[in-house]
């Protein structure tokens, strides 16, 4: 497969990701800010009249914000009416199949330049309600209906991961402690404090003192939530858009001398239900996703620098390691206890942070990894700048891995 | 559409003591729940077919923080199970302190208000 034209990223915005901070506004104007930034982001100028398509990601304004229609809402709020706008729900892949429909659709021929991104205002709820939402993603037939949760069903992914592999809770706990160290550095990020601080200002206010992040993970301070995964194994609910702008390659230099080219693109479909997968502890649509993207891009796992991948959960992080072809099967975990995934190991993950410190709001989620890798190919992304990236990834899974979109991104 | 390959089939089995799936006539593969084409094969010749309900489990949670609908049940363990027949699926899990991945378990079919949720324990 290949797209018959060439697409750059030419500007990426987005807002904060945060649980308190937008309590006052709604969806509509996060995807407007966001979308603002991405225009003035672009180098030689660019007017929102200038986008001829929207693809957006929301997982579930329905429930969130009783507003369905969320496309040709947020259109209207852009000021680009009347150019055509689709909302695309792929639970948390939503905007990451966005950027790809988008691309799809320049490559058609039919748009030049398309804007795609998304928004989640998901703190209208309470945590039950939204743990309710959120396992609308799930099989409603047959998981739900025995009260499998989200946190439940990678949770049990975990189990039959340490059961196979011998993997271990402190390798996640290693996942997210490394997650925090990345977020401290990302002024976007809901939680910019390691979970050493984290340990810290929680134990002054109990009357407790840790003597490292593991007495800390370990202690009540960080309950069950699903076990094997406890409360730091799970990214947070947040409030946030991201938005991106791409343009065709003959289209992008007028905008920029810096375009960032999509290199490689796939998406792959697994069944809804875990249980009706041959293996528990493969995601097959990672797997397919981004042997199709590498196919594209003309590039193997080894070649990519840096990668933003879906750590909804911390054993997402170490299965998205594997599946992509990163570390061996089944050392995903290890990889990351011995710091090779960190800011400054051989293979970078999450440098903005991932879902777990920058936070989640599901349907900004994928376009909020375009922007940091467009960052990062550029040499922008500031404190948790990595050097020499020549190649980022993105990988972006709905639910349990019944949606995987995968972009790969070059100079 | 044969009526044993719908979503209420499989329910009505649960409210009356049966783990109902559908076998491929073609090709012969089992599907747990039922469905109305062959995901192997694409066949829509389709037969229906009663588990019997024992096997292994293959993954496992106890979740302490639940769905709206199970907050009775909290803190409630569900797994998945591999059924002797060969397909997975989910249940409840009861009796959760004597069941760890690679147990055997029966199903057991778990009163829930008017009507019955699937659930498992042990041998």
């Amino acid at each position: 497969m290949t797209l018959s034209r060439k697409i750059s990223v030419i500007g990426v915005g987005m807002t904060p990701f945060h649980h308190k901070m937008h309590a006052d506004k709604q969806g509509r104007e996060l995807f407007v800010e966001a979308s603002l930034e991405a225009m003035n982001s672009v180098d030689n100028g660019f007017q929102l009249n200038d986008v001829e398509s929207l693809f957006l990601g929301y997982f579930s304004s329905d429930r969130f914000e009783n507003q369905a229609h969320t496309a040709a809402l947020m259109a209207d709020w852009l000021g680009i009416n009347p150019i055509p706008a689709v909302r695309v729900e792929n639970a948390c892949a939503s905007s990451g199949v966005a950027v790809n429909m988008g691309a799809i659709a320049i490559a058609s021929g039919m748009y030049d330049v398309v804007l795609v991104g998304g928004v989640e205002k998901m703190r209208t709820l309470n945590t039950e309600q939204t743990t309710d939402t959120l396992a609308l993603a799930a099989d409603a037939a047959y998981e739900a209906s025995v009260g499998f949760t989200f946190p439940g069903l990678y949770a049990a992914i975990a189990s039959a991961h340490f059961k196979e592999y011998g993997s271990t809770w402190e390798q996640l706990a290693d996942v997210a402690i490394k997650n925090h160290v990345n977020g401290a550095l990302n002024p976007k990020a809901q939680y910019q404090s390691t979970v050493m601080d984290i340990a810290t200002n929680l134990g002054a206010r109990k009357g407790l003192s840790f003597k490292d992040e593991l007495e800390f993970l370990n202690s009540d301070l960080n309950p069950i939530i699903a076990s094997p995964l406890k409360l730091f194994d799970c990214c947070p609910i947040s409030d946030g858009a991201a938005a991106v702008i791409l343009a065709a390659d003959d289209v992008a230099k007028k905008y920029t001398d810096s375009p960032i080219r999509l290199r490689g693109l796939g998406q792959a479909s697994d069944t809804l239900a875990l249980h009706d997968r041959k293996t528990l502890t493969t995601l097959n649509a990672t797997k397919i996703a981004a042997e199709n993207a590498y196919k594209m891009a003309n590039v193997s796992a080894k070649d990519i620098d840096l990668a933003c991948v879906h750590d909804c959960f911390t054993i997402a992080e170490v299965l998205a390691t594997e599946d992509l072809g990163f570390f061996p099967k089944g050392q995903g975990g290890i990889a990351a206890s011995e710091g090779r995934t960190g800011l400054d190991g051989d293979m970078p993950i999450n440098t903005d942070g991932g879902l777990k410190a920058k936070g989640h709001p599901v349907g900004a989620t994928g376009a909020a990894m375009v922007v940091e890798v467009f960052k990062q190919l550029r040499g922008e992304a500031g404190k948790h700048q990595v050097s020499d990236v020549e190649l980022g990834l993105t990988q972006n899974v709905g639910a349990a891995g019944a949606t995987v979109s995968i972009q790969v991104y070059g100079r | 559409m044969e009526s044993f390959s719908t979503v209420n089939w499989f329910n009505e089995g649960i409210n009356n003591n049966q783990l109902r799936g559908t076998k491929c006539v073609d090709c012969g593969y089992l599907m747990l729940p039922p469905r109305p084409l062959c995901p192997e094969c694409g066949s829509t010749s389709l037969s229906s077919y009663n588990f019997k309900g024992e096997g292994v489990v293959k993954a496992q949670t106890t979740e302490t923080v639940p769905l709206s609908a199970f907050k009775e049940r909290c803190p409630i363990t569900v797994g998945i199970i591999e059924l002797d027949e060969g397909p997975m699926i989910s249940g409840v899990i009861l009796e959760e302190e004597k069941v760890e991945i690679g147990s055997r378990v029966k199903v057991t079919y778990i009163e829930e208000g008017d009507k019955k949720i699937l659930g498992f324990k042990p041998v």
